[in-house]
């Protein structure tokens, strides 16, 4: 009896990695449960050892040629930095949050939070005076190494490089005098001393060549010795951020707190009151009254606020995904119907071919600018637009941040990617089997019967195969358009990236290259099991 | 008055050069309650003419009458069941019976569509199957489902392209026998393709060949002159039976020979293989 529940349990797992498209993992499962354990082993090593080696070798490769190549925004990063700047922003977003949410603590919890707040930047602030010191240690042992009568050259040929530029600037000066000397003298002809100097510039552009290939050899030296020094910079640098953090915390939890704010402009307002009854001439009772009033507005208004927290990679990645679904919404509910139109009617599909020929070609920045005129002409004053303010007042979406920045990259995001569904369903529905017409004319189906019970499931799996790409290609389009028009998400990260060329952006832009491609990937795999839920035929669905 | 008549029906695919006529000048009478059994060879254009009996082509030239009214379309009283079968694949077994029958029987309630669906699965002996969909049904199976959905129409006319070609002798002999039963009981009319001479022979009243094509045409009938209800034990020994057998057999003999212009000795000497034999094995093996 057991024993059938465990099988039962492990074709239900074996279903649902053959659905979502995971069969790498299917000789797993089967070992865990021990079946064929040879044969389950061998598929492991060819299928789940092979790649994941080939994995790594990729990533030794990355490593060890990313350095050699060398931009104006530094080296090639490593995978160790890429992977540093993920954790970087992981940070980031983590502290925002935090923020966030202690700006808006209220009476116990806040007191709650504000002690441990308090503890931590104790402890903190011990460490961070370490680290202080050591980094004054080590700037002071390196300023020390680094005289260049103590630097030590390992490959010994630092002092050859120098008696070699040596010998040759003298040389050269030694016969640019004997020669000036004979010009003036007639020994030499102008036109010689003229090829003279000729030669020597050559022997200037071999020295300085010597010269540089030194420096070369003396900052590999500098910056082997640099990096304790760097490391103890970094360790201190991480402790002052998060000392710095906490006390933005314990500003957030005491002063800055929103409910102490409200709670002090309320004991003002009191005060005013108290005023307002004492007071007996006509003209102040005026001003009191008027000043109680701006106290009460400016309280409903602070107990509104909210932290305006900085633009984190998780709140982009957010905000991209919701820009293509809503993009990838409209495609289909376009797509769908149009194509099983054209599918049906010879007519439509004659009328609809040239807009077809003609716009699924035309590139996605095109779009773009045409949407972000025509969107921008329908939002004249967003900030005040109903149709912003009934997003903004969803609460989840709300959050988002709905502007027509977001409307007119939904909109590039549709119209590129309404082609390949618009296409797909309009081939499901006209390559319908003619077998399947027949059954229907037999049983004299009505249209809406041959339309909901014949026509829409048998061409099902072209509609999803047909979606899959569309979704593919409008998360592609999105963070295309996110970065040309600086709409918020995560194409504008990149471009900020770009745009901002500090030390660590280089690695945030292939961290971003990562984030994206991962989330394309787990669109595609939300299709793969929609595509294989419609398909009645049970085969398998490329990958 | 004829239930069911072709007057010079001919069929024609293509167009221009490459038109080729399938069939040509067919006349056909079937009257009300007869089972008609159509042989010919594979590719000569038997489902063609089904597809015109069922109203799916129109004739080129010619009419094609029921009760004396012109077929125009298609319809659920002239039920036809596809040689390729023809179930739509998203749908299991229960609900492809279950659209035809929401079709035809719009009135019935849920629980009399359940009930009649399940009596013509049952038939067909595809009950353990009903939540299959049709690809992970063997070739039988989607027969006999495509069967059931034919028969659950209760057409007034049933139009069977090989019904029986992919079974087993015993499912094959037990079918046979359901089919006759509706036909005999409901007062059916019946064409039905076939290969099989002994089929055509225990069920039908008459057995029309069909030439080779192109240019198909009926051939005269030959007239089954045996009572019903026939016993596949007994049918056998009966003399005309044998008779016709062998005039069917030598009769489709030549016609191949014909085509092929060969000129062999016509008079093969046919193995004595007769339903006996199938019977015999039924009551000693267990299957
Ligand atoms: N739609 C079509 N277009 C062109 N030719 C067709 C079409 N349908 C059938 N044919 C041709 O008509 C001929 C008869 O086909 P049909 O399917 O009626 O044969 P059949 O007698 O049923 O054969 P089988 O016993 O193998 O089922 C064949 O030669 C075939 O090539
Ligand atoms: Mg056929």
């Amino acid at each position: 009896m057991s024993e059938k529940r465990s099988d039962q349990i492990k074709y239900s797992i074996l279903k649902f990695l053959d659905v979502t498209g995971f069969t790498v993992l299917d000789p797993v499962i089967r070992l865990i449960f021990r079946e064929e354990t040879d044969k389950q082993c061998k598929a492991i090593g060819k299928f789940l050892v092979v790649p994941i080696l080939f994995l790594f070798f990729c990533l030794t490769m990355w490593w060890k040629i990313a350095p050699q190549h060398k931009t104006k925004s530094g080296e090639v990063p490593t995978p160790d930095k890429v992977w540093n700047s993920a954790k970087i922003n992981h940070t980031f977003d983590y502290r925002e949050t935090t923020k966030s949410e202690d700006f808006i603590a209220r009476s116990e919890s806040r007191k709650e939070i504000l002690k441990q707040v308090q503890a931590q930047i104790v402890s903190i602030r011990s460490e961070a005076e370490q680290a202080k010191n050591q980094v004054l240690l080590m700037e002071e042992k390196f300023k020390n190494d680094f005289l260049p009568s103590k630097l030590e050259v390992p490959n010994t040929n630092l002092s050859n490089y120098l008696t070699e530029v040596n010998i040759l600037s003298n040389r050269r000066k030694e016969e640019l005098n004997v020669l000036k000397a004979e010009v003036m003298n007639g020994k030499t002809t102008k036109k010689e001393f003229v090829h003279f100097l000729e030669e020597q510039d050559k022997l200037v552009d071999q020295e300085k060549k010597i010269l540089k290939e030194l420096r070369s050899v003396i900052s590999e030296i500098r910056s082997q010795k640099f990096k304790p020094l760097e490391k103890a910079r970094s360790v201190y640098n991480n402790l002052a951020n998060e000392l710095q953090f906490l006390k933005k915390r314990e500003e957030f939890l005491t002063k800055s707190n929103r409910s102490v704010r409200v709670q002090e402009a309320n004991d003002k307002l009191q005060l005013s009151i108290e005023d307002l009854e004492l007071a007996t001439t006509e003209k102040d009772i005026y001003l009191r009254a008027k000043k109680v009033i701006r106290q009460k507005e400016s309280i409903a208004r602070l107990e509104g606020q909210q932290y305006a927290s900085a633009v984190t990679v998780y709140k982009q990645i957010k905000r991209s995904i919701f820009t293509v679904l809503c993009g990838f919404l409209m495609a289909a509910i376009i797509a769908i119907p149009l194509g099983i139109m054209c599918g049906l009617n010879k007519v439509v599909m004659a009328c609809l071919t040239p807009f077809i020929s003609v716009f699924k070609p035309v590139s996605p920045v095109v779009w773009l600018l045409i949407f972000q005129i025509i969107v921008g002409a329908f939002f004249p004053d967003p900030e005040t637009h109903p149709f912003f303010l009934f997003f903004s007042s969803i609460p989840y979406i709300g959050s988002l941040n709905i502007n027509p920045a977001l409307v007119f990259s939904a909109c590039t995001v549709a119209i590129c990617a309404v082609w390949p569904a618009l296409v797909n369903t309009a081939l499901g529905v006209s390559s319908i089997d003619k077998d399947h017409i027949n059954v229907a004319r037999v049983l004299r189906l009505g249209f809406k019967d041959r339309l909901f019970k014949i026509i829409i499931p048998s061409s099902l799996p072209y509609v999803f195969a047909g979606l899959r790409i569309s979704l593919g290609v409008g998360w592609m389009v999105l963070i295309a358009a996110e970065a040309l028009s600086s709409s918020d998400g995560l194409g504008k990260f990149v471009w900020d990236e770009y745009q901002n060329g500090s030390s660590y952006s280089f690695a945030n832009i292939i961290y971003a290259c990562f984030v994206v491609g991962i989330i394309g990937f787990c669109l595609d795999r939300i299709m793969i099991v929609l595509q294989r839920i419609v398909s009645f035929d049970g085969g398998t669905t490329s990958v | 008055m004829s239930f069911l008549s072709l007057e010079n029906a001919s069929v024609s695919f293509g167009a221009g050069n490459s038109k080729i006529k399938i069939l040509s000048d067919l006349n056909l009478e079937v009257k009300e309650n007869e089972f008609v059994a159509i042989i010919g060879f594979s590719g000569s254009g038997k489902s063609t003419l089904m597809s015109l009996l069922a109203g799916l082509i129109l004739p080129n030239s010619g009419s094609i009458k029921m009760k004396g009214k012109t077929v125009k379309e298609p319809g659920p009283e002239r039920g036809m069941m596809f040689q390729n079968y023809s179930l739509l694949p998203w749908l299991s077994v229960y609900q492809n019976i279950e659209l035809a029958v929401h079709q035809v029987f719009p009135h019935f309630s849920k629980i009399e569509k359940e009930n009649h669906i399940l009596h013509y699965l049952e038939m067909v002996n595809l009950l353990p199957a009903k939540g299959k969909k049709p690809h992970e049904l063997s070739g039988g199976m989607k027969q006999r489902a495509s069967l059931a959905r034919t028969l659950a129409m209760k057409p007034e006319i049933l139009l069977l392209d090989e019904p029986l070609s992919a079974l087993d002798a015993l499912t094959r002999a037990n079918i046979q026998d359901e089919i006759m039963r509706i036909w005999q009981e409901d007062k059916r009319t019946v064409v039905m393709i076939t290969n099989d001479v002994d089929e055509a022979l225990l069920m039908a009243d008459r057995i029309i060949p069909l030439t080779i094509g192109p240019e198909a045409t009926l051939n005269d009938p030959f007239i089954v002159d045996i009572d019903h209800p026939r016993d596949r034990t007994t049918i056998n020994a009966n003399r005309n039976y044998k008779k016709l057998k062998v005039n069917v057999t030598n009769f489709l003999i030549n016609m191949n020979l014909e085509a092929k212009k060969l000129n062999l000795n016509p008079h093969i000497p046919m193995p004595e293989l007769t339903p006996d034999h199938l019977n015999h094995s039924r009551s000693n093996r267990t299957f």
